[in-house]
Protein backbone atom coordinates (compact mmCIF):
# COMPACT_ATOMS: atom_id res chain seq x y z
CA UNK A 1 0.00 0.00 0.00
CA UNK A 2 1.13 3.34 -1.15
CA UNK A 3 1.21 5.52 2.00
CA UNK A 4 1.44 8.47 0.24
CA UNK A 5 -1.93 8.59 -2.25
CA UNK A 6 -3.68 6.49 0.46
CA UNK A 7 -2.83 9.80 2.51
CA UNK A 8 -4.15 11.61 -0.06
CA UNK A 9 -7.34 9.46 -0.17
CA UNK A 10 -8.00 9.59 3.38
CA UNK A 11 -7.52 13.77 3.49
CA UNK A 12 -9.90 13.81 0.42
CA UNK A 13 -12.84 11.62 1.91
CA UNK A 14 -12.61 13.15 5.25
CA UNK A 15 -12.81 16.54 3.42
CA UNK A 16 -16.15 14.90 2.12
CA UNK A 17 -18.20 14.18 5.17
CA UNK A 18 -16.99 17.56 6.33
CA UNK A 19 -19.06 19.29 4.12
CA UNK A 20 -21.81 16.81 4.46
CA UNK A 21 -21.88 17.74 8.71
CA UNK A 22 -21.57 21.41 7.60
CA UNK A 23 -24.72 21.34 5.54
CA UNK A 24 -26.50 18.77 7.77
CA UNK A 25 -26.93 21.40 10.68
CA UNK A 26 -28.13 23.92 8.08
CA UNK A 27 -30.87 22.13 6.39
CA UNK A 28 -34.43 22.60 7.78
CA UNK A 29 -36.93 21.57 4.95
CA UNK A 30 -37.57 19.56 1.82
CA UNK A 31 -36.97 22.25 -0.43
CA UNK A 32 -33.62 22.81 1.15
CA UNK A 33 -32.78 18.84 1.71
CA UNK A 34 -33.21 18.51 -2.48
CA UNK A 35 -32.77 21.82 -3.94
CA UNK A 36 -30.67 23.88 -1.59
CA UNK A 37 -33.54 26.26 -0.99
CA UNK A 38 -33.14 27.34 -4.44
CA UNK A 39 -29.84 29.24 -3.24
CA UNK A 40 -27.17 27.68 -5.24
CA UNK A 41 -24.62 30.96 -6.54
CA UNK A 42 -24.00 30.41 -10.36
CA UNK A 43 -20.15 29.18 -9.75
CA UNK A 44 -20.97 26.14 -7.75
CA UNK A 45 -23.98 25.41 -9.91
CA UNK A 46 -22.06 24.94 -13.14
CA UNK A 47 -19.24 23.38 -11.53
CA UNK A 48 -22.16 21.07 -9.95
CA UNK A 49 -23.48 20.61 -13.06
CA UNK A 50 -20.63 19.79 -15.10
CA UNK A 51 -19.20 17.36 -12.45
CA UNK A 52 -22.31 15.54 -11.88
CA UNK A 53 -22.46 15.10 -16.08
CA UNK A 54 -19.06 14.15 -15.87
CA UNK A 55 -18.10 10.57 -14.30
CA UNK A 56 -15.13 8.56 -14.38
CA UNK A 57 -15.30 8.59 -18.15
CA UNK A 58 -13.71 11.93 -18.50
CA UNK A 59 -10.67 10.88 -16.36
CA UNK A 60 -10.78 6.73 -17.86
CA UNK A 61 -12.94 6.49 -20.83
CA UNK A 62 -11.98 9.58 -22.98
CA UNK A 63 -8.45 9.41 -22.61
CA UNK A 64 -8.59 5.70 -23.13
CA UNK A 65 -10.16 5.90 -25.94
CA UNK A 66 -7.63 8.63 -27.60
CA UNK A 67 -4.66 6.74 -26.32
CA UNK A 68 -6.46 3.75 -28.28
CA UNK A 69 -7.27 5.42 -31.45
CA UNK A 70 -6.18 8.62 -31.74
CA UNK A 71 -8.26 11.92 -32.91
CA UNK A 72 -11.07 10.36 -34.05
CA UNK A 73 -12.63 10.11 -31.09
CA UNK A 74 -13.09 13.86 -30.34
CA UNK A 75 -16.12 14.05 -32.18
CA UNK A 76 -17.99 13.15 -29.08
CA UNK A 77 -16.64 16.04 -27.39
CA UNK A 78 -17.34 18.29 -29.90
CA UNK A 79 -21.01 16.73 -29.77
CA UNK A 80 -21.45 17.16 -25.92
CA UNK A 81 -20.04 20.69 -26.01
CA UNK A 82 -22.61 22.06 -27.95
CA UNK A 83 -25.41 20.68 -26.39
CA UNK A 84 -24.17 21.63 -22.82
CA UNK A 85 -24.02 24.93 -24.18
CA UNK A 86 -27.65 24.90 -25.32
CA UNK A 87 -28.68 23.43 -22.32
CA UNK A 88 -27.46 26.45 -20.59
CA UNK A 89 -28.36 28.87 -22.99
CA UNK A 90 -32.18 27.70 -23.30
CA UNK A 91 -33.03 25.51 -20.87
CA UNK A 92 -31.75 26.77 -18.08
CA UNK A 93 -33.26 30.39 -17.76
CA UNK A 94 -36.59 29.34 -18.68
CA UNK A 95 -36.98 25.96 -16.62
CA UNK A 96 -35.45 28.14 -13.19
CA UNK A 97 -38.61 30.42 -14.08
CA UNK A 98 -41.45 27.62 -14.96
CA UNK A 99 -40.66 25.49 -12.15
CA UNK A 100 -40.86 28.71 -9.83
CA UNK A 101 -43.75 29.55 -11.34
CA UNK A 102 -45.69 25.82 -11.59
CA UNK A 103 -46.75 25.70 -7.87
CA UNK A 104 -42.14 25.83 -6.67
CA UNK A 105 -41.68 22.66 -8.09
CA UNK A 106 -38.80 21.01 -7.04
CA UNK A 107 -38.76 17.99 -9.28
CA UNK A 108 -38.73 16.93 -12.72
CA UNK A 109 -41.85 15.00 -12.31
CA UNK A 110 -43.19 17.82 -9.75
CA UNK A 111 -42.87 20.40 -13.33
CA UNK A 112 -44.80 18.54 -15.44
CA UNK A 113 -47.75 18.10 -13.23
CA UNK A 114 -48.02 21.44 -12.32
CA UNK A 115 -46.80 22.76 -15.85
CA UNK A 116 -49.89 20.82 -16.91
CA UNK A 117 -51.75 20.76 -14.19
CA UNK A 118 -52.15 17.07 -14.56
CA UNK A 119 -54.66 15.94 -11.65
CA UNK A 120 -54.81 12.65 -12.85
CA UNK A 121 -51.12 12.44 -11.42
CA UNK A 122 -50.14 10.19 -14.30
CA UNK A 123 -47.12 12.06 -15.53
CA UNK A 124 -45.61 12.39 -12.13
CA UNK A 125 -45.41 8.57 -11.55
CA UNK A 126 -44.43 7.44 -14.81
CA UNK A 127 -41.45 10.21 -14.97
CA UNK A 128 -40.62 9.43 -10.93
CA UNK A 129 -40.63 5.67 -11.72
CA UNK A 130 -38.06 6.18 -14.82
CA UNK A 131 -35.96 8.24 -13.19
CA UNK A 132 -36.11 6.31 -9.95
CA UNK A 133 -35.26 2.85 -12.06
CA UNK A 134 -32.88 4.16 -14.05
CA UNK A 135 -30.85 5.90 -11.69
CA UNK A 136 -30.70 3.15 -9.14
CA UNK A 137 -29.32 1.33 -11.54
CA UNK A 138 -26.74 4.03 -12.95
CA UNK A 139 -25.76 4.83 -9.59
CA UNK A 140 -24.53 1.01 -8.79
CA UNK A 141 -22.83 1.19 -12.21
CA UNK A 142 -20.67 4.12 -10.54
CA UNK A 143 -20.23 2.04 -7.93
CA UNK A 144 -18.79 -1.09 -9.98
CA UNK A 145 -16.77 1.03 -12.17
CA UNK A 146 -14.92 2.80 -8.83
CA UNK A 147 -14.35 -0.44 -7.23
CA UNK A 148 -13.00 -2.10 -10.24
CA UNK A 149 -10.81 0.21 -10.99
CA UNK A 150 -9.51 0.51 -7.17
CA UNK A 151 -9.57 -3.24 -7.02
CA UNK A 152 -7.23 -3.08 -10.49
CA UNK A 153 -5.23 -0.09 -9.37
CA UNK A 154 -4.21 -0.28 -5.80
CA UNK A 155 -5.18 -3.88 -5.36
CA UNK A 156 -7.41 -3.58 -2.82
CA UNK A 157 -10.09 -6.27 -2.26
CA UNK A 158 -13.35 -5.07 -4.71
CA UNK A 159 -16.27 -5.17 -1.75
CA UNK A 160 -13.82 -2.85 0.65
CA UNK A 161 -13.08 -0.61 -2.10
CA UNK A 162 -17.13 -0.54 -3.45
CA UNK A 163 -18.31 -0.25 0.97
CA UNK A 164 -15.74 2.26 1.40
CA UNK A 165 -16.63 4.94 -1.22
CA UNK A 166 -20.15 4.06 -0.74
CA UNK A 167 -20.21 4.61 2.99
CA UNK A 168 -18.33 8.34 2.05
CA UNK A 169 -20.98 8.96 -0.19
CA UNK A 170 -24.02 7.69 1.35
CA UNK A 171 -22.87 9.79 4.44
CA UNK A 172 -22.33 13.28 2.84
CA UNK A 173 -25.43 12.93 0.65
CA UNK A 174 -27.53 11.63 3.46
CA UNK A 175 -26.73 14.30 5.93
CA UNK A 176 -26.11 17.47 3.76
CA UNK A 177 -28.50 16.94 1.09
CA UNK A 178 -28.63 19.12 -1.81
CA UNK A 179 -26.08 21.71 -0.69
CA UNK A 180 -23.68 19.22 0.48
CA UNK A 181 -23.58 17.80 -2.91
CA UNK A 182 -23.25 20.59 -4.61
CA UNK A 183 -20.44 21.51 -2.86
CA UNK A 184 -18.62 18.50 -2.76
CA UNK A 185 -19.48 18.19 -6.48
CA UNK A 186 -17.55 21.59 -6.21
CA UNK A 187 -14.35 21.21 -4.88
CA UNK A 188 -14.57 17.23 -6.88
CA UNK A 189 -14.86 19.76 -10.15
CA UNK A 190 -11.59 21.54 -9.23
CA UNK A 191 -9.95 18.49 -8.20
CA UNK A 192 -10.76 17.07 -11.77
CA UNK A 193 -9.85 20.74 -13.50
CA UNK A 194 -6.42 20.79 -11.95
CA UNK A 195 -5.57 17.42 -12.86
CA UNK A 196 -6.87 17.54 -15.91
CA UNK A 197 -4.92 20.86 -17.05
CA UNK A 198 -1.55 19.66 -15.25
CA UNK A 199 -1.18 15.87 -16.50
CA UNK A 200 -0.90 16.79 -20.26
CA UNK A 201 1.34 19.66 -19.95
CA UNK A 202 3.85 17.38 -17.55
CA UNK A 203 3.89 14.66 -20.62
CA UNK A 204 4.56 17.18 -23.57
CA UNK A 205 7.94 18.67 -21.29
CA UNK A 206 8.49 14.85 -21.16
CA UNK A 207 8.47 13.61 -24.69
CA UNK A 208 10.72 17.05 -25.61
CA UNK A 209 7.59 19.24 -27.09
CA UNK A 210 4.38 19.40 -29.26
CA UNK A 211 5.83 19.04 -32.71
CA UNK A 212 8.20 16.04 -31.40
CA UNK A 213 5.10 14.36 -29.95
CA UNK A 214 2.91 14.85 -33.01
CA UNK A 215 5.68 13.34 -35.10
CA UNK A 216 6.13 10.48 -32.40
CA UNK A 217 2.27 9.41 -33.09
CA UNK A 218 2.35 10.17 -36.59
CA UNK A 219 5.13 7.70 -37.21
CA UNK A 220 3.67 5.20 -35.17
CA UNK A 221 -0.24 5.04 -36.91
CA UNK A 222 -0.71 8.51 -39.96
CA UNK A 223 -4.58 7.78 -38.86
CA UNK A 224 -4.39 9.18 -34.92
CA UNK A 225 -4.22 12.21 -35.79
CA UNK A 226 -6.60 12.84 -38.19
CA UNK A 227 -9.77 13.80 -36.96
CA UNK A 228 -12.35 12.08 -40.15
CA UNK A 229 -9.65 8.66 -40.13
CA UNK A 230 -11.86 5.63 -40.31
CA UNK A 231 -15.25 7.75 -39.60
CA UNK A 232 -18.16 7.58 -41.85
CA UNK A 233 -20.76 10.61 -42.15
CA UNK A 234 -23.52 8.67 -39.87
CA UNK A 235 -20.38 7.76 -37.53
CA UNK A 236 -19.61 11.17 -36.54
CA UNK A 237 -23.23 11.79 -36.27
CA UNK A 238 -24.14 9.10 -34.30
CA UNK A 239 -21.46 10.79 -31.88
CA UNK A 240 -22.64 14.07 -32.25
CA UNK A 241 -26.26 13.48 -31.22
CA UNK A 242 -24.59 12.41 -27.80
CA UNK A 243 -25.42 16.40 -27.23
CA UNK A 244 -28.39 16.01 -26.78
CA UNK A 245 -28.79 13.94 -23.93
CA UNK A 246 -28.50 17.22 -21.64
CA UNK A 247 -32.00 18.09 -22.47
CA UNK A 248 -33.16 15.49 -20.31
CA UNK A 249 -31.07 14.55 -17.55
CA UNK A 250 -32.63 15.20 -14.21
CA UNK A 251 -29.52 15.67 -12.49
CA UNK A 252 -28.49 18.25 -14.38
CA UNK A 253 -31.76 19.97 -14.96
CA UNK A 254 -32.04 20.13 -11.21
CA UNK A 255 -28.83 22.58 -11.01
CA UNK A 256 -30.60 24.79 -13.35
CA UNK A 257 -33.66 24.91 -10.76
CA UNK A 258 -32.11 25.35 -7.72
CA UNK A 259 -29.78 28.41 -8.99
CA UNK A 260 -30.90 31.24 -6.34
CA UNK A 261 -32.21 33.83 -9.06
CA UNK A 262 -32.08 33.64 -13.02
CA UNK A 263 -29.38 36.72 -13.13
CA UNK A 264 -26.79 33.97 -12.05
CA UNK A 265 -27.24 32.01 -14.96
CA UNK A 266 -25.04 34.18 -17.61
CA UNK A 267 -22.43 33.80 -15.03
CA UNK A 268 -22.56 29.94 -14.49
CA UNK A 269 -22.96 29.35 -17.91
CA UNK A 270 -19.38 31.02 -18.98
CA UNK A 271 -17.82 29.21 -16.11
CA UNK A 272 -20.03 25.92 -16.55
CA UNK A 273 -18.75 26.21 -20.10
CA UNK A 274 -15.28 27.46 -19.41
CA UNK A 275 -14.86 24.31 -16.82
CA UNK A 276 -16.20 21.69 -19.48
CA UNK A 277 -13.87 22.89 -22.51
CA UNK A 278 -10.74 22.98 -20.62
CA UNK A 279 -11.52 19.65 -19.00
CA UNK A 280 -12.54 17.74 -21.97
CA UNK A 281 -9.07 19.47 -23.48
CA UNK A 282 -6.97 17.78 -20.97
CA UNK A 283 -8.65 14.73 -21.10
CA UNK A 284 -8.36 14.71 -24.95
CA UNK A 285 -5.10 15.59 -24.57
CA UNK A 286 -3.73 13.12 -21.58
CA UNK A 287 -4.96 10.35 -23.81
CA UNK A 288 -3.09 11.99 -27.04
CA UNK A 289 -0.11 12.08 -25.64
CA UNK A 290 0.15 9.22 -23.75
CA UNK A 291 0.46 7.38 -27.07
CA UNK A 292 3.86 8.87 -27.41
CA UNK A 293 4.77 8.65 -23.89
CA UNK A 294 4.00 5.12 -23.65
CA UNK A 295 5.27 4.53 -27.64
CA UNK A 296 8.10 1.84 -26.62
CA UNK A 297 6.27 -0.34 -24.25
CA UNK A 298 2.60 0.42 -24.78
CA UNK A 299 -0.33 -0.38 -21.92
CA UNK A 300 -2.30 -3.32 -21.72
CA UNK A 301 -5.30 -1.46 -20.78
CA UNK A 302 -5.76 1.75 -22.40
CA UNK A 303 -8.33 3.07 -20.01
CA UNK A 304 -5.69 3.37 -17.16
CA UNK A 305 -3.74 5.89 -19.36
CA UNK A 306 -4.38 8.88 -17.42
CA UNK A 307 -3.55 6.82 -14.19
CA UNK A 308 -0.23 5.27 -15.36
CA UNK A 309 0.67 8.91 -16.75
CA UNK A 310 0.02 10.17 -13.31
CA UNK A 311 2.64 7.42 -11.30
CA UNK A 312 5.52 8.10 -13.72
CA UNK A 313 5.46 11.83 -14.01
CA UNK A 314 4.59 12.87 -10.28
CA UNK A 315 5.60 12.48 -6.97
CA UNK A 316 3.74 10.40 -5.21
CA UNK A 317 2.03 13.23 -2.61
CA UNK A 318 1.08 14.89 -6.01
CA UNK A 319 -0.09 11.92 -7.73
CA UNK A 320 -2.21 10.98 -4.85
CA UNK A 321 -4.19 14.30 -5.41
CA UNK A 322 -4.44 13.60 -8.95
CA UNK A 323 -5.63 10.08 -8.51
CA UNK A 324 -8.29 11.18 -6.09
CA UNK A 325 -9.44 13.47 -9.02
CA UNK A 326 -10.97 10.23 -10.62
CA UNK A 327 -12.43 9.32 -7.44
CA UNK A 328 -14.10 12.31 -7.35
CA UNK A 329 -15.14 12.26 -11.15
CA UNK A 330 -17.36 8.89 -9.66
CA UNK A 331 -18.13 10.25 -6.69
CA UNK A 332 -19.71 13.56 -7.99
CA UNK A 333 -22.31 11.80 -10.32
CA UNK A 334 -23.35 8.81 -8.12
CA UNK A 335 -24.48 11.61 -5.33
CA UNK A 336 -26.35 13.51 -7.40
CA UNK A 337 -27.85 10.92 -8.88
CA UNK A 338 -28.73 9.39 -5.78
CA UNK A 339 -30.46 12.52 -4.30
CA UNK A 340 -32.79 12.63 -7.23
CA UNK A 341 -33.63 9.35 -6.53
CA UNK A 342 -34.33 10.50 -2.90
CA UNK A 343 -36.71 13.75 -4.50
CA UNK A 344 -38.72 11.19 -6.48
CA UNK A 345 -39.66 9.02 -3.03
CA UNK A 346 -39.88 12.06 -0.94
CA UNK A 347 -41.87 14.59 -3.07
CA UNK A 348 -42.72 12.56 -6.05
CA UNK A 349 -44.25 9.40 -3.89
CA UNK A 350 -44.63 10.14 -0.31
CA UNK A 351 -45.41 13.80 -0.10
CA UNK A 352 -47.63 14.02 -3.48
CA UNK A 353 -48.95 10.59 -2.94
CA UNK A 354 -49.03 9.00 0.40
CA UNK A 355 -49.00 11.82 3.27
CA UNK A 356 -50.31 14.70 1.64
CA UNK A 357 -49.68 16.63 5.03
CA UNK A 358 -46.51 15.27 6.39
CA UNK A 359 -44.48 17.75 8.47
CA UNK A 360 -41.27 18.72 6.97
CA UNK A 361 -39.08 17.39 9.27
CA UNK A 362 -40.52 14.07 8.53
CA UNK A 363 -39.97 14.79 4.94
CA UNK A 364 -36.51 15.28 4.95
CA UNK A 365 -35.95 12.31 7.03
CA UNK A 366 -37.98 10.05 4.33
CA UNK A 367 -35.28 11.72 1.73
CA UNK A 368 -32.65 10.50 4.24
CA UNK A 369 -33.97 7.41 4.75
CA UNK A 370 -34.74 7.06 0.64
CA UNK A 371 -30.93 8.09 0.32
CA UNK A 372 -30.06 5.12 2.55
CA UNK A 373 -32.28 2.74 0.97
CA UNK A 374 -31.28 3.35 -2.67
CA UNK A 375 -27.68 3.28 -2.06
CA UNK A 376 -28.44 -0.18 -0.28
CA UNK A 377 -30.11 -1.28 -3.17
CA UNK A 378 -27.59 -0.09 -5.87
CA UNK A 379 -24.67 -1.77 -3.82
CA UNK A 380 -26.42 -4.95 -3.26
CA UNK A 381 -26.57 -4.96 -7.34
CA UNK A 382 -23.12 -3.75 -7.45
CA UNK A 383 -21.57 -6.79 -5.49
CA UNK A 384 -22.62 -8.71 -8.42
CA UNK A 385 -19.76 -6.73 -11.21
CA UNK A 386 -21.57 -9.07 -13.62
CA UNK A 387 -25.02 -8.84 -13.17
CA UNK A 388 -26.76 -8.51 -16.64
CA UNK A 389 -29.23 -5.57 -15.21
CA UNK A 390 -26.26 -3.08 -14.89
CA UNK A 391 -25.98 -3.59 -19.10
CA UNK A 392 -29.45 -1.53 -18.64
CA UNK A 393 -27.21 1.48 -17.94
CA UNK A 394 -26.29 2.12 -21.66
CA UNK A 395 -30.25 3.38 -22.41
CA UNK A 396 -29.85 5.59 -19.01
CA UNK A 397 -27.91 8.62 -21.53
CA UNK A 398 -29.98 8.11 -24.28
CA UNK A 399 -33.50 7.16 -22.46
CA UNK A 400 -33.24 10.73 -20.53
CA UNK A 401 -32.40 12.15 -23.43
CA UNK A 402 -35.17 11.48 -25.94
CA UNK A 403 -38.13 10.49 -23.35
CA UNK A 404 -37.22 13.70 -21.00
CA UNK A 405 -35.45 16.65 -23.59
CA UNK A 406 -38.11 17.58 -26.02
CA UNK A 407 -40.50 17.23 -23.12
CA UNK A 408 -38.49 19.35 -21.33
CA UNK A 409 -38.13 22.12 -24.10
CA UNK A 410 -41.40 21.77 -25.46
CA UNK A 411 -42.52 23.08 -22.53
CA UNK A 412 -40.60 25.92 -21.63
CA UNK A 413 -41.01 27.05 -25.57
CA UNK A 414 -44.32 25.84 -26.65
CA UNK A 415 -47.96 27.86 -25.09
CA UNK A 416 -50.18 25.15 -27.05
CA UNK A 417 -48.60 21.84 -25.61
CA UNK A 418 -50.61 19.33 -23.58
CA UNK A 419 -50.42 17.19 -21.12
CA UNK A 420 -51.52 13.70 -23.57
CA UNK A 421 -48.93 15.39 -25.86
CA UNK A 422 -46.17 15.04 -23.27
CA UNK A 423 -47.05 11.72 -22.00
CA UNK A 424 -47.27 10.16 -25.00
CA UNK A 425 -44.33 11.94 -26.50
CA UNK A 426 -42.25 10.57 -23.34
CA UNK A 427 -43.61 7.04 -24.14
CA UNK A 428 -42.27 7.50 -27.69
CA UNK A 429 -39.43 8.76 -27.18
CA UNK A 430 -38.43 5.86 -24.60
CA UNK A 431 -39.72 3.10 -26.34
CA UNK A 432 -37.96 4.27 -29.78
CA UNK A 433 -34.50 3.94 -27.81
CA UNK A 434 -35.34 0.65 -26.51
CA UNK A 435 -36.27 -0.81 -29.51
CA UNK A 436 -33.42 0.78 -31.67
CA UNK A 437 -30.67 -0.50 -29.42
CA UNK A 438 -32.08 -4.15 -30.07
CA UNK A 439 -32.09 -3.50 -34.14
CA UNK A 440 -28.54 -4.00 -36.21
CA UNK A 441 -27.66 -2.80 -39.72
CA UNK A 442 -27.65 0.74 -41.87
CA UNK A 443 -29.39 3.51 -40.14
CA UNK A 444 -29.90 1.31 -37.18
CA UNK A 445 -26.37 1.59 -36.17
CA UNK A 446 -27.01 5.03 -35.41
CA UNK A 447 -27.02 6.25 -32.07
CA UNK A 448 -30.93 5.67 -30.47
CA UNK A 449 -31.24 8.89 -29.34
CA UNK A 450 -31.95 10.78 -32.35
CA UNK A 451 -34.38 8.47 -33.81
CA UNK A 452 -35.85 9.05 -30.46
CA UNK A 453 -35.64 12.68 -29.79
CA UNK A 454 -37.42 13.11 -33.46
CA UNK A 455 -40.06 10.85 -32.50
CA UNK A 456 -40.80 12.25 -29.21
CA UNK A 457 -40.77 15.81 -30.70
CA UNK A 458 -43.07 14.75 -33.56
CA UNK A 459 -45.54 12.76 -31.11
CA UNK A 460 -45.60 15.57 -28.43
CA UNK A 461 -46.63 18.52 -31.35
CA UNK A 462 -49.03 15.77 -33.41
CA UNK A 463 -51.10 14.71 -30.26
CA UNK A 464 -51.18 17.85 -28.73
CA UNK A 465 -52.54 19.80 -31.94
CA UNK A 466 -54.96 16.78 -31.94
CA UNK A 467 -55.82 17.57 -28.12
CA UNK A 468 -58.33 20.21 -26.75
CA UNK A 469 -56.59 23.64 -25.96
CA UNK A 470 -54.84 23.77 -22.93
CA UNK A 471 -57.38 24.69 -20.52
CA UNK A 472 -56.71 28.50 -18.67
CA UNK A 473 -55.18 27.27 -15.59
CA UNK A 474 -52.26 25.82 -17.84
CA UNK A 475 -51.35 28.57 -19.96
CA UNK A 476 -51.59 31.08 -16.87
CA UNK A 477 -48.18 28.88 -15.94
CA UNK A 478 -46.95 29.71 -19.44
CA UNK A 479 -47.61 33.11 -18.99
CA UNK A 480 -47.03 34.35 -15.23
CA UNK A 481 -43.47 33.13 -14.68
CA UNK A 482 -41.10 36.01 -14.68
CA UNK A 483 -41.26 37.69 -18.18
CA UNK A 484 -44.37 35.36 -19.47
CA UNK A 485 -46.49 38.28 -20.59
CA UNK A 486 -43.48 39.28 -22.65
CA UNK A 487 -43.11 36.39 -24.13
CA UNK A 488 -46.79 35.69 -24.83
CA UNK A 489 -47.29 39.33 -26.31
CA UNK A 490 -43.98 38.44 -28.69
CA UNK A 491 -46.00 35.29 -29.56
CA UNK A 492 -48.53 36.74 -30.61
CA UNK A 493 -46.89 39.14 -33.17
CA UNK B 1 7.56 13.92 -44.79
CA UNK B 2 7.79 13.90 -41.33
CA UNK B 3 4.91 15.42 -39.69
CA UNK B 4 4.55 17.48 -36.75
CA UNK B 5 0.72 18.81 -36.58
CA UNK B 6 -2.65 17.72 -36.38
CA UNK B 7 -4.51 17.83 -39.88
CA UNK B 8 -6.52 21.33 -40.37
CA UNK B 9 -9.59 19.88 -40.12
CA UNK B 10 -8.99 18.13 -37.01
CA UNK B 11 -7.77 21.67 -35.81
CA UNK B 12 -10.38 23.21 -36.89
CA UNK B 13 -12.79 21.32 -35.57
CA UNK B 14 -11.17 20.53 -32.36
CA UNK B 15 -10.84 24.54 -31.76
CA UNK B 16 -13.64 26.18 -33.74
CA UNK B 17 -16.85 24.46 -31.62
CA UNK B 18 -15.05 24.77 -27.92
CA UNK B 19 -13.70 27.91 -28.28
CA UNK B 20 -17.14 29.39 -29.84
CA UNK B 21 -19.41 28.47 -27.33
CA UNK B 22 -17.23 30.25 -24.58
CA UNK B 23 -16.79 33.01 -26.94
CA UNK B 24 -20.89 33.05 -27.42
CA UNK B 25 -21.08 32.36 -22.93
CA UNK B 26 -18.99 35.41 -22.86
CA UNK B 27 -20.83 37.61 -24.83
CA UNK B 28 -24.21 36.08 -22.82
CA UNK B 29 -22.48 37.16 -19.56
CA UNK B 30 -21.77 40.71 -20.33
CA UNK B 31 -24.82 41.49 -22.02
CA UNK B 32 -26.32 40.68 -18.35
CA UNK B 33 -23.76 42.90 -17.29
CA UNK B 34 -24.76 45.59 -19.08
CA UNK B 35 -28.88 45.90 -18.57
Amino acid sequence: MNIPIVSSFVFYLVGMLAIGIYFYLRTKNLSDYVLGGRQLGGTVAALSAGASDMSGWLLLGLPGAMYAGGMNNVWIGVGLVIGAYLNWQFVAKRLRSFTEAANDSITLPDYLENRFNDQSRVLRVVSAAVILIFFTIYTSAGMVGGAILFEGTFGLDYNVALWVGAIVIVSYTFLGGYMAVCWTDFFQGIMMFLALCAVPMFVIGKVGGWSTAVSKIATLNAEYVDIFSGMTFMGIISLMVWGLGYFGQPHILARFMSVKSTAEIPKAQLVGMSWMVLSLFGAIFTGFLGIAYFAGAPLENSETVFIDLTQVLFNPWIAGVLLAAILAAIMSTIDSQLLVCSSAIAEDFYKQILRKDAPQNELVWISRIAVLAIALIAILLASNPDSKVLELVSYAWGGFGAAFGPVIILSLFWRRMTRNGALVGMIFGAVTVLVWKQLEGGIFDMYEILPGFILCTLAIIIVSLLDKEPIEEVVSIFDKRPGGEMVQEYEKV
Amino acid sequence: MEQTSLTTATWFWLLVPQLLVILLSLINFFKQRSN
